[in-house]
């Protein structure tokens, strides 16, 4: 394997005296699908949280392509390929659905001289691109009726939807989904399976799923690194995963237990 | 890629637009043709149109100072005091108090702009009592209460603005000319982004734009607007002293801001149109003019939560038709 796009290495994060993460270290290559699971409390928000920048880590780094970008700020992380989705619905409610994803770009068209001494033009895009990519990832996301609608009067699920087109038209190379399924019906779980498969597939996406939902993290990563208690136990193909003794252990609890 | 909302534009009824301008542009040619007193009144309605688009830029991504008259009085006192001290001219002592509160705004942003909602409102309310304090208490470089007074009228490129209707129009060309540059901001990307980090600032950030940065450029920004307007204002009352400009001025503003729109472009100035003038009226009771402006705000607050521009009509908020 060459070298991974996300690198996670012995990274740790406490809130006072509660380490909410331990030494853990992880990585994901090119075009790959990880999932990062764990039972309630076992640090899978604050390992987003401290991949995406939002917040530093107590210890250990985070690096993206080769670079650093430990401790954020997310507005930094997201312009070098590394986009997040968020945990509820996370949209400009009052405008409208095609706004939305028009301010998803804006860091790719903001005029910046300071940009422009760095040589660095050819990232703008002209009026026309954005509408062009505008209408693509619309399709590609199935939201063209609502194209016109607000943001704020759409269905929860199409909501979450918009989330996924806002953090894409950053055009990111890897993408954070916080759980992405929660609040999700059965047929727009199955739907956004089929979405992130085809955006792996088709866009060359990377990928790290932090997800409660089993079936859909089963079906849809190469590979599951799980958390408990801010360490990680184990790390491996669905299959190994599943019949992996540590996981079965922390999930439904030893059998000492079930015999006490 | 400048011009991304520019169709709103095109939607808009014909007819309302024209009589729209016609009714500005008689609004702003009327003064040079009526007295003094109507004169002065155009002249404060236009340094209050430049004062409160500047708290309007602020407003627009998500915060509302309640110190902004502490940033009016630096640009008056800075460029009054490079005036007195080194013996600079209008316009070199007017971009002194300008720079001057730039700085001033940008220190002060970097500490504060973290916080949110009722704290920054607090903190910005506590500068403003600090300003206007320094002002009262340093009475060797300041005045002290009796403040400066003497101050050489405008004069720029060997015109002298001393009378009132040559000072309207350089009033109003800076009026307008923020009026534009309001306008200028909203169409363009960095203003979209100031709108996008006033909606939601954590999805804001998540897309690459810099929280911080943003609400830093349009606070400094919005504050040297103010200061324009503080050293105009001294230059033409010819005098300054602290308590022009004390909290209850930039409530002022900010009444001015919510009656005219928090959210158009054009807030500013129907807000200083509407209420510059309207003290005036009301001068033989001053008891009636405070319940007038408590009941007018009240109601526009009940009523027209955008202020007068969210009226019906071609000044309506720009951001809310922004598709295709």
């Amino acid at each position: 394997m060459s070298q991974p796009l996300l690198q996670v290495q012995g990274l740790s994060r406490s809130f006072g005296g509660l380490a909410a993460l331990r030494d853990v270290s992880f990585a994901v290559a090119q075009g790959e699908i990880v999932g990062l699971i764990g039972p309630n409390g076992a640090g899978k928000t604050t390992a987003f949280n401290v991949i995406s920048g939002t917040m530093p880590p107590s210890a250990g780094t985070v690096h993206f392509d080769g670079r650093d970008i430990s401790g954020g700020p997310p507005s930094r992380v997201v312009v070098l390929g590394l986009a997040r989705t968020f945990q509820s619905t996370s949209t400009y409610p009052e405008v409208t659905v095609a706004e939305n994803i028009r301010r998803g770009m804006l860091s790719r068209v903001r005029h910046s001289w300071l940009r422009r001494l760095a040589g660095r033009k050819q990232d703008l895009l002209s009026a026309s691109e954005v509408t062009q990519e505008v209408d693509r990832l619309l399709t590609l996301l199935d939201l063209q009726p609502w194209r016109d609608a607000a943001a704020g009067s759409l269905a929860y699920g199409l909501q979450k939807k918009l989330g996924i087109a806002v953090a894409l038209a950053c055009r990111p190379r890897m993408l954070l989904l916080d759980e992405p399924a929660a609040g999700l019906n059965h047929e727009e779980c199955n739907e956004l399976g089929r979405l992130l498969r085809r955006l792996q597939s088709e866009e060359g996406l990377t990928m790290l799923l932090v997800e409660h939902h089993m079936a859909l993290v089963m079906e849809l990563s190469h590979r599951i690194v799980v958390l408990v208690q801010g360490e990680k136990i184990a790390e491996g193909t669905p299959q190994a995963i599943r019949d992996n003794p540590a996981v079965i252990e922390a999930y439904l609890g030893a059998p000492d237990y079930a015999h006490a | 890629m400048t011009e991304l909302s520019l169709q709103a534009d095109v939607a808009r009824p014909a007819p309302w637009r024209w009589l729209l301008w016609a009714a500005l542009a008689t609004a702003a040619v009327a003064p040079w043709f009526a007295g003094p007193f109507v004169q002065h009144l155009a002249v404060l309605t236009c340094l209050n149109v430049l004062i409160v688009n500047g708290l309007a830029l602020i407003a627009r991504c998500g915060q509302l100072s309640l110190g902004h008259a502490a940033f009016v009085a630096l640009g008056a006192y800075g460029s009054v005091l490079a005036a007195r001290l080194l013996g600079w001219s209008f316009l070199p002592s007017t971009l002194a108090g300008v720079v001057l509160t730039a700085l001033v705004a940008l220190v002060l942003g970097a500490i504060i702009l973290r916080l949110k909602g009722v704290y920054f409102v607090l903190v910005t309310f506590a500068f403003g009592e600090l300003v206007r304090l320094i002002l009262l208490d340093g009475s060797s470089w300041s005045g002290g209460a009796n403040g400066i007074a003497g101050i050489q009228p405008a004069a720029l490129l060997g015109v002298v603005f001393d009378t009132r209707a040559s000072f309207y129009g350089l009033a109003l060309c800076v009026a307008l000319g923020s009026v534009a540059l309001l306008n200028a901001v909203a169409r363009r990307p960095f203003g979209h982004a100031i709108d996008a980090v006033a909606e939601n600032p954590a999805l804001a950030e998540s897309t690459g734009l810099s929280v911080r940065r943003i609400q830093l450029c349009a606070f400094v920004a919005g504050c040297a607007l103010a200061s324009v307007g503080g050293a105009l204002q001294a230059r033409y009352v010819g005098y300054v002293s602290p308590e022009s400009f004390n909290v209850s001025i930039s409530i002022g503003f900010i009444i001015m801001l919510v009656i005219g729109g928090r959210r158009s472009v054009w807030g500013g100035l129907i807000g200083a149109m509407v209420l510059t003038p309207l003290p005036e009226l009301f001068r033989g009771a001053v008891q009636t003019q405070h319940i007038f402006y408590g009941a007018a705000l009240i109601l526009i607050l009940r009523f027209l939560p955008a202020g007068l521009a969210g009226l019906p009509g071609p000044w309506q908020a720009r951001r809310h038709k922004e598709s295709p």
